[in-house]
C-alpha cells in the first residue's frame, strides 16, 4: 500500500478576461483610436460538460517521515458550478464514522490507510451520493513545498491561535503564511469543536490559495506553471494534466466570495472508547442539495 | 485618358477593399497586389516546466506546434487581410474550443472585415513556447506567447494589426491543436475612426 499524507489540496486555477479600449489622444491634434477588440480567455468550462457541476476531492494526508499508515485527515469535496460561477467546499471531519467499502464501519480517514485516495473517494462518494472521478492528495512535505512555491498564501485567520502541538500561533486577521505556517494553521485542532473547526479552517486555506492564484495574472503559461507546482507536490487520481488545465481555468474563474465553505452536519459521540463524529441530522438533505448542482440552494 | 484611368483604379480599389463607399479618395491609389509577403512565425525562446521526471522539448514537437501556429497565422490573419474572409480554420482548434469560433471570441482570433491589404509588412512575428512535461517525460501541453505585429498597406490608408497573448495547444490525433487562449487583438489606424462594431459586452470600442 502506498504511504501518503495529504493535508490540503490547494484549489487550482482561473480564467480571466481583460479587455481594454484605449483612446489615445496624440500631440498636434491627431487622435488615434486604438481598439482592443477583445481580450478573452477561453474555455473556463470543463470539457464536454461546461454546464454540469464538477466535483473533485481534495485530501490532505498526514504522511511524514517516521509515521506509518498515512490517514486522509483533511477531506474536502469541492463542487463547482460553471454556469453559476459559484462553488461549494463541503468539509468532512476526519473522524466521521461511516461504512468504508470492503472494511465495515470506521472513521473515514482510515479509508486512506486501507486503500489510498481511491478508497477514501469511494467512502466519501458513498456518504454524500456525489460521484467522484477526480481526487488529489498531498502529504506534509508536499503541502509545504506547494505553498512555498506559490510564494506563500494570505489567510484571514478567524480567531487567535496559540497551539504548541501544531505550532499554530496566529493573531486574528490577514496573515501571510509560508508553507510551514500554513501547515501549522491547517493542523491546529485545539480549538472549539476540535476537528470540526479545523476542517473548516482547512477550507479557508483552500480559499486563500485560490485568492493567491487569482491575484497573479492567470495566463495559460502561468496556468502551466501552477499545474507544475501542483503536480510536483500532489498525487493526482483520475486527473490528467489536460484535465488540470481546464479545471484550473474553471477554478480560477470562481471568485472566492462565491464559494461557500460548509462543514457537513455532525454530532459527536463514541464508538467504544474512540470519539467519533456521526453524520448529523439534516445531512442527507444537504448532500442532496449539494450533489444536484454543486451548490447549496436551500441550505 | 489619364483621368479615366485614375477613376477606374479608384473604383477597382474600392471594390477590392470591400469598403461600402465611405469617403472618396482624393488621389489615385495603386491597385491592390495579389502577392503578399509571407508571414511566418519564428521561435523567440522556449521553456520547460516539469511535473515529475525531467524531460525535453523535442524539436519534432516544436515543429508540430509551429505548424499549427503558422496555419493559424495564415488562415486567420493573413488570408482574411488579403481576401476579406478566412477559410475554415476550425480544424486548428480542439473540438471543445472550435465552436467558440462562431461566437464573440472570433474577433480576437480572426482578422475579418478589415480593409483589404495591398501589402503586409511584419514588424514582429515571434512566439515563445513553453512546454509542460508530464510524469513520464512527454510534452503534455504547450503554450505559445504571441508577438505578432503587422503593418498593413491598404487603399484607404495604412493600419496595423497586432496579436498579443497566449495560445494553449494540446495534441489530438497526432496534431497539435489550439485548446485555449488568452489573446488580445489590436487594430490601429489613424485619425477619424470613431468606433468599431462589437457583439458582446466583452468588446468595447470608443472614439470621437
Amino acid at each position: 500500500m502506498k504511504r501518503r499524507r495529504v493535508l490540503v489540496l490547494v484549489g487550482v486555477p482561473v480564467g480571466v478576461l481583460c479587455l481594454m479600449t484605449a483612446v489615445a489622444p496624440l500631440a498636434k491634434g491627431r487622435t488615434v483610436i486604438r481598439v482592443d477588440k477583445i481580450a478573452a480567455t477561453s474555455e473556463a468550462h470543463f470539457t464536454g460538460a461546461p454546464d454540469q457541476p464538477v466535483f473533485i476531492l481534495a485530501i490532505g494526508n498526514d504522511g511524514r517521515p517516521g509515521v506509518d499508515g498515512a490517514r486522509g485527515d483533511a477531506i474536502h469535496l469541492i463542487g463547482v458550478n460553471p454556469a453559476a460561477g459559484k462553488a461549494t467546499i463541503l468539509d468532512i471531519p476526519r473522524d466521521t464514522y461511516v461504512p468504508i467499502p470492503g472494511h465495515g464501519r470506521d472513521k473515514i480517514n482510515a479509508a486512506f490507510t486501507y486503500g489510498g485516495p481511491e478508497l477514501e473517494a469511494a467512502a466519501v462518494s458513498q456518504l454524500t451520493g456525489v460521484p467522484i472521478n477526480w481526487a488529489m492528495t498531498t502529504n506534509f512535505d508536499g503541502f509545504i513545498g506547494m505553498v512555498d512555491e506559490l510564494g506563500g498564501v494570505d489567510v484571514n485567520v478567524p480567531y487567535p491561535m496559540n497551539d504548541s502541538f501544531s505550532g499554530a500561533v496566529f493573531s486574528p486577521g490577514l496573515q501571510h503564511m509560508d508553507g510551514h505556517a500554513a501547515l501549522a494553521f491547517s493542523r491546529n485542532r485545539h480549538l472549539g469543536d476540535g476537528d470540526i473547526t479545523r476542517s473548516y479552517d482547512q477550507a479557508l486555506m483552500i480559499l486563500a490559495a485560490l485568492g493567491k492564484l487569482r491575484t497573479d495574472r492567470t495566463s495559460p503559461t502561468k496556468m502551466l506553471r501552477d499545474i507544475g507546482v501542483l503536480a510536483r507536490h500532489t498525487e493526482l487520481h483520475g486527473v490528467g494534466l489536460r484535465d488540470l488545465y481546464h479545471l484550473g481555468r474553471l477554478g480560477l474563474s470562481i471568485d472566492p466570495a462565491n464559494v461557500r465553505n460548509v462543514v457537513m452536519p455532525w454530532t459527536l459521540g463514541f464508538v467504544g472508547p474512540a470519539s467519533v463524529v456521526f453524520v448529523g441530522p439534516g445531512a442527507d438533505g444537504l448532500f442532496a442539495d449539494f450533489r444536484d448542482n454543486a451548490l447549496l440552494d436551500s441550505h | 485618358m489619364r483621368p479615366a484611368v485614375a477613376a477606374l483604379v479608384v473604383v477597382l480599389g474600392l471594390g477590392a477593399s470591400g469598403c461600402s463607399g465611405s469617403s472618396s479618395p482624393k488621389r489615385a491609389v495603386a491597385p491592390p497586389t495579389t502577392a503578399a509577403p509571407v508571414v511566418k512565425l519564428s521561435v523567440s525562446g522556449t521553456d520547460v516546466i516539469w511535473t515529475g521526471k525531467p524531460g525535453s522539448f523535442p524539436d519534432a514537437t516544436k515543429a508540430g506546434v509551429m505548424a499549427t501556429l503558422d496555419q493559424w497565422l495564415t488562415g486567420a490573419v493573413v488570408t482574411p487581410l488579403q481576401s476579406g474572409a478566412a477559410g475554415d480554420i476550425s480544424p486548428l482548434f480542439s473540438p471543445e474550443v472550435a465552436p467558440r469560433l462562431a461566437g464573440p471570441d472570433r474577433v480576437a482570433l480572426v482578422d475579418e472585415g478589415l480593409p483589404r491589404a495591398t501589402g503586409i509588412t511584419p514588424a514582429a512575428q515571434t512566439v515563445k513556447l513553453t512546454a509542460l512535461i508530464d510524469a513520464v517525460g512527454a510534452v503534455a501541453l504547450v503554450t505559445a506567447t504571441l508577438d505578432v505585429r503587422l503593418d498593413i498597406a491598404a487603399v484607404g490608408g495604412p493600419y496595423s494589426v497586432t496579436h498579443l497573448g497566449e495560445l494553449m495547444l494540446q495534441q489530438d490525433g497526432g496534431t497539435w491543436r489550439i485548446a485555449g487562449y488568452d489573446v488580445r487583438s489590436v487594430h490601429e489606424d489613424a485619425a477619424g475612426v470613431t468606433s468599431t462594431t462589437a457583439t458582446t459586452t466583452t468588446v468595447k470600442a470608443a472614439g470621437k
